[in-house]
């Protein structure tokens, strides 16, 4: 009401008379907002809606940005001049006066409105001021004080004050170096005349060797901006008590006038004592108030002609307030304290503040840490505000900046805490299969529509932490290199090897079911590079194990272990694992499963051929091709040249090989349409084409030859197909018995790897004509003997053709499928059909690589 | 609170030279022997009179820290007189005038008075630099030259001072142009308010009670 009645008393005020000089309007409004300080005894608790400071702090604001804006426009942008209110501003260090009321709270809402007020400076007024340590020293104290505060109540103002900053960062990458303390050791600058008893404690610049210390000073550089041992002003006083306690103080002082050189000295030594001593007593601090403030009297004393602050002094007070005279003088004394203290225009000091309040560990950028500090908010506009914010800093374009963040920062870990946490609050009897697809977005609207379609138990925890984790793909994306791998690394510990792989190794069947999902959810989910290699790195194992096994099961032989699991929801969870790491046609994937193991081609049978020549080629036919003269170089990659091990001459035959495989008294398809395999062809084409961009940087090649140095120095190992292959061989071998999805998630993943366009791999699954080393399992091999065993089971069921050609319906066909467990033999014949695609699909694949090839 | 003229000075040097101890000391007439690494910039204001006019210096001072020179160069424009500092206890300090002194002539206006200062002339014991290098320096490079103790606050004043004059003297010479503020120049305001009161006095009767 007051408030309203004063605007329109003061518009009136205005229409009367001319609107004064800026300068003076603007220090109008600040001695209103003093006064008020100096009046506050009398007053009760108003909340700050009640009381006058908003309408003057706003006239503040306005009549900064209207000098700025004129500044600016005079001195065509980027200039270094300051307007008459700028230096009254950084003179009497306003920002730190109002932020020392923001830590005070008085009254109460200031600090919620200085949050609100101090962003909208900082947004209005140009960046380049922000290089005065009078301006970015008083933001950074709020920075400082948003990270101490958990849960507040103005956490939504403190956040979007953050962002406010880290918006200006990014925009103007030179201002970085501001909110770097990294490059701002403690250690005083003269080394020379620094000789003084009353010297500060100085700490050591080396902060990385103590956390605790590095808080510390971290702690000290910010909050105190910079420590002068004679200078206390109000920025330290922390209740407003103590403020009104400084202001009766100064008022007595102001009286008192009685300043001596001596008293000067006694508080130099006094206020470096402080340091030492506990600051937070009011007593002590307002002991150490008075010699401060008659420094303040001795200085204008003695500089009466000098400094313009005194001579503006004598004026007002010469003006004569009667009535209001002692009202006005607090006021006048105030407003000279703030600006005594921090000087005529000294580069002088902030307070010197009680350390013992926080001990944070902090990193060199408190902002950052300031950020971070609010990561595990339940409001979902403060969580967002936090990406935005950590987004914009690790992508201000500073070396040094970014480089101290990922040195000094808790980014990583603290991502990577999170990731943790939201993993482990998804409820453990969530049905696992719910992940599939889940989309991606750590945005606002993150995952609403999926979350409207997927109403289970638990669905939102799944899609916060699917959100973090896409949040920490684009950290990982974004961020530079340093930054990226400093997160990459840490998420890979924490929340891959300590998380997500103990309960791997001691979990139940339907749990280990779960962690295999999330993992290949994050496959699914993750698009740095470096954060998907160091996925790879962590499932399958160190790089320089060397194919001697531990005692310690490896992860990868875990999860191998776990594709032949008895609990079948777990063995296809597992596959579906390993197909996704094929998908990715990662070189050290495929090094580990199998290209490790075929690199020597040593399944190849060399015994059968007497020469070299032949030796090399790998078939009778494309021998004879060779003899004809038809390649001259062999091995070469020129493009004219097809490839004889991708494209062979006897193709047809190689086809016909795999469309014969099962009897055909066991075929079940019947029109022309479904016994071919062209159906398989499109999708195989593209899956090809996709993958043979993707392994272009490897340089597979495309002729299986031997490598000639290799072949003395190892020629006594005996083959074996690894790990891996020998798992899918054995899944292949037990085809007749498998539930049908199991069959399916199977046949994919050898299609997978068949779909490589690695020379060996290629050759060693697809040709059958291969000459192999006796003893050596194939897939051909397996397959033969899969539908053997199929031909002897049901060579005694009568019908079954007939029951083969209806499961084919119930299985491809329109009719729903009734999967009916009850009948022993459905298994089995689901799993003839399964063979009976699944030979036209390699079919197809062989097909398709030759005509890519050819 | 009235001037004739507005010259901006800008402190320049290696970190530890005493930059800011030498603003500290020309406009509060004190000393600081510990003082903190600046961080970005400084400012300071102090009024003088020369030739029996008042003029009003706005002083920037810089952090020394090869980190923040970007932002240091970006207040060379728009300055009139510069202080150049080193500390003659130092020899590199006295080293690095050469680059410190490249850096402001190519960023700056070509008429900016440079002043070099050879700082922390009470430690005599501790002497690194003669005063006659400081002064073969400053002549080679037309320079103006002191040694100055911003802890004793000998020539500290006569520093800020006969820079200032020297601007001045540039001014009377129309060496400068006063109507460009990009010089570092500002002419004074005509008509500056004598009696401050009179506006507030007006607003204050209107928000007297606003407060309660």
């Amino acid at each position: 009401m007051l408030n309203r009645l004063s605007s329109v008393l003061q518009s009136a005020a205005d229409a009367l008379a001319p609107p004064p000089p800026p300068l003076e309007d603007l220090k109008y409004h600040w001695k209103m907002v003093m006064r008020f300080y100096a009046q506050r005894t009398i007053q009760s608790r108003f909340p700050i809606e009640e009381t006058n400071i908003p309408s003057h702090l706003e006239q503040l604001l306005k009549i900064l940005i209207a000098e700025d804006t004129s500044t600016k426009a005079s001195t065509d942008g980027s200039c270094t001049s300051a307007g008459p209110c700028l230096e009254f501003l950084l003179q009497h260090r306003l920002l730190e006066l109002l932020v020392s009321l923001a830590r005070a709270d008085s009254p109460p809402g200031m600090r919620r409105y200085l949050l609100g007020y101090l962003r909208r400076l900082v947004t209005s007024i140009s960046p380049h001021l922000l290089t005065l340590a009078s301006i970015h020293l008083p933001l950074l104290r709020i920075v400082v004080l948003c990270s101490q505060s958990k849960a507040s109540p103005t956490e939504a103002e403190e956040i979007e004050y953050l962002l406010a900053l880290c918006q200006i960062i990014h925009r103007q990458p030179y201002l970085s170096i501001i909110f770097n303390k990294e490059t701002k050791p403690s250690q005083g600058s003269g080394s020379s005349s620094s000789v003084c008893s009353t010297a500060l404690p100085v700490s050591s610049p080396t902060q990385e060797h103590s956390p605790v210390k590095n808080s510390e000073e971290a702690r000290k550089q910010v909050d105190q901006g910079r420590s002068s041992p004679g200078t206390i002003n109000i920025q330290q006083f922390s209740s407003e008590s103590e403020i009104l306690k400084t202001v009766s103080n100064s008022v007595t002082d102001e009286l008192l006038k009685n300043p001596t050189s001596d008293r000067i000295d006694q508080m130099l030594k006094e206020g470096s004592k402080r340091n030492e001593s506990d600051p937070s007593s009011a007593q002590n601090i307002g002991d150490n108030r008075k010699p401060s403030d008659q420094s303040l009297s001795a200085s204008l004393v003695t500089e009466n002609n000098v400094l313009p602050n005194r001579q503006e002094k004598n004026s007002d007070s010469d003006g004569g307030r009667n009535e209001k005279g002692c009202n006005y003088r607090q006021d006048e004394v105030f407003g000279d304290r703030s600006r005594t203290t921090s000087g005529s225009c000294t580069p002088e000091p902030f307070p010197i503040e009680d350390l013992s309040e926080t001990e944070i560990i902090e990193g060199s950028i408190p902002l950052l840490d300031a950020v971070l500090s609010f990561i595990n908010s339940p409001d979902s506009g403060t969580k967002l505000h936090v990406c935005e914010a950590i987004l914009m800093l690790v992508s201000v374009a500073d070396d040094t900046f970014s480089s101290a963040i990922a040195r000094t920062s808790n980014l990583g870990l603290v991502m990577a805490e999170k990731l943790t946490s939201s993993f482990q609050e998804i409820p453990a009897d969530i049905d696992p299969d719910h992940f599939e697809d889940i989309p991606q977005n750590w945005g606002p609207n993150n995952s609403q529509l999926w979350l409207e379609h997927h109403a289970f138990p638990g669905c939102r925890l799944v899609a916060s932490f699917v959100s973090w984790l896409n949040f920490c793909d684009q950290l990982t994306v974004e961020s530079p290199y340093e930054v990226a791998e400093s997160v990459a690394a840490a998420v890979r510990a924490l929340f891959f090897e300590i998380e997500l792989e103990s309960e791997l190794r001691t979990g139940d069947a339907v749990r280990q079911q779960l962690i295999t999902n999330i993992v290949s959810l994050s496959l699914r989910h993750i698009s740095s590079t470096m954060l998907l290699s160091e996925v790879y790195a962590w499932l399958m194992g160190d790089m320089t194990e060397d194919g001697s096994e531990s005692q310690v099961l490896s992860l990868r032989q875990l999860l191998l272990n776990n594709c032949l699991h008895s609990e079948i929801n777990l063995s296809r969870s597992s596959m579906r694992l390993f197909e996704l790491l094929l998908e990715s046609c990662d070189e050290q994937v495929l090094n580990f499963l199998v290209m490790r193991y075929l690199n020597r081609r040593a399944y190849y049978d060399t015994s059968t051929h007497h020469d070299k020549s032949s030796m090399e080629s790998w078939s009778d036919e494309e021998d004879a091709r060779e003899l004809e003269g038809v390649k001259i170089n062999r091995g070469e990659d020129s493009s004219g040249l097809s490839s004889r091990t991708f494209a062979p001459r006897n193709i047809h035959k190689i086809i016909d090989s795999f469309l014969q495989l099962l009897p055909s008294s066991l075929r079940s398809s019947t029109d022309y349409q479904e016994s071919g395999y062209h159906q398989y062809i499109a999708e195989a084409q593209r899956q090809y084409t996709t993958n043979v961009q993707m392994c272009s940087t490897m340089h597979w090649g495309t002729e299986a030859t031997f490598q000639e140095e290799e072949e003395e120095t190892e020629t006594n190992q005996p083959f074996t197909v690894g790990p891996f292959l020998q798992m899918i061989f054995e899944r292949l071998r037990g085809l007749p018995q498998q539930p049908y999805e199991m069959n399916l998630q199977l046949t994919a993943l050898v299609s997978r790897l068949a779909m490589l366009p690695h020379p060996y791999l290629h050759e060693f699954l697809l040709n059958p004509l291969l000459p192999l080393v006796p003893g050596t399992t194939s897939l051909y091999s397996t397959l033969q003997a899969v539908a053997k065993e199929m031909q002897t089971a049901l060579a005694g069921i009568p019908n079954c053709k007939k029951t083969l050609v209806r499961t084919r319906q119930e299985l491809l066909g329109d009719m729903s499928y009734h999967h009916d467990s009850t009948r022993e033999s459905s298994c089995l014949f689901e799993s003839v059909v399964v063979l009976e695609e699944f030979n036209k699909e390699l079919a197809a694949i062989a097909y398709v690589k030759y005509h890519h090839h050819s | 609170m009235s001037y004739a003229y507005l010259f901006k000075y800008i402190i320049i040097g290696d970190t530890g030279v005493g930059k800011s101890c030498l603003l500290l000391q020309f406009t509060d007439k004190r000393f600081q022997p510990v003082h903190d690494l600046t961080i970005g910039v400084e400012f300071g204001a102090r009024m003088i009179t020369i030739d029996g006019k008042q003029i009003k210096l706005q002083i920037w001072d810089t952090a020394g820290q090869e980190a923040f020179r970007s932002i240091t160069r970006s207040y060379y424009r728009g300055a009139a007189g510069a202080l150049l500092v080193y500390d003659i206890t130092r020899r590199e300090t006295f080293n690095h005038l050469t680059t410190w002194l490249e850096d402001a002539r190519q960023h700056s206006n070509s008429n900016m008075v440079i002043m070099l200062i050879g700082n922390k002339s009470d430690l005599e014991t501790r002497r690194e630099v003669k005063k006659e290098e400081g002064e073969a320096f400053a002549h080679e490079h037309g320079l103006i030259f002191m040694e100055t103790s911003a802890k004793t606050a000998a020539n500290v004043e006569e520093a800020f001072i006969n820079t200032a004059k020297e601007i001045y003297e540039k001014i009377q010479e129309g060496v400068f142009d006063i109507n460009n503020e990009a010089n570092g120049i500002k002419i004074g305001p005509q008509h500056s308010p004598t009696n401050p009161n009179l506006p507030q006095s007006g607003q204050g009767a209107g928000q007297g009670g606003g407060c309660c």
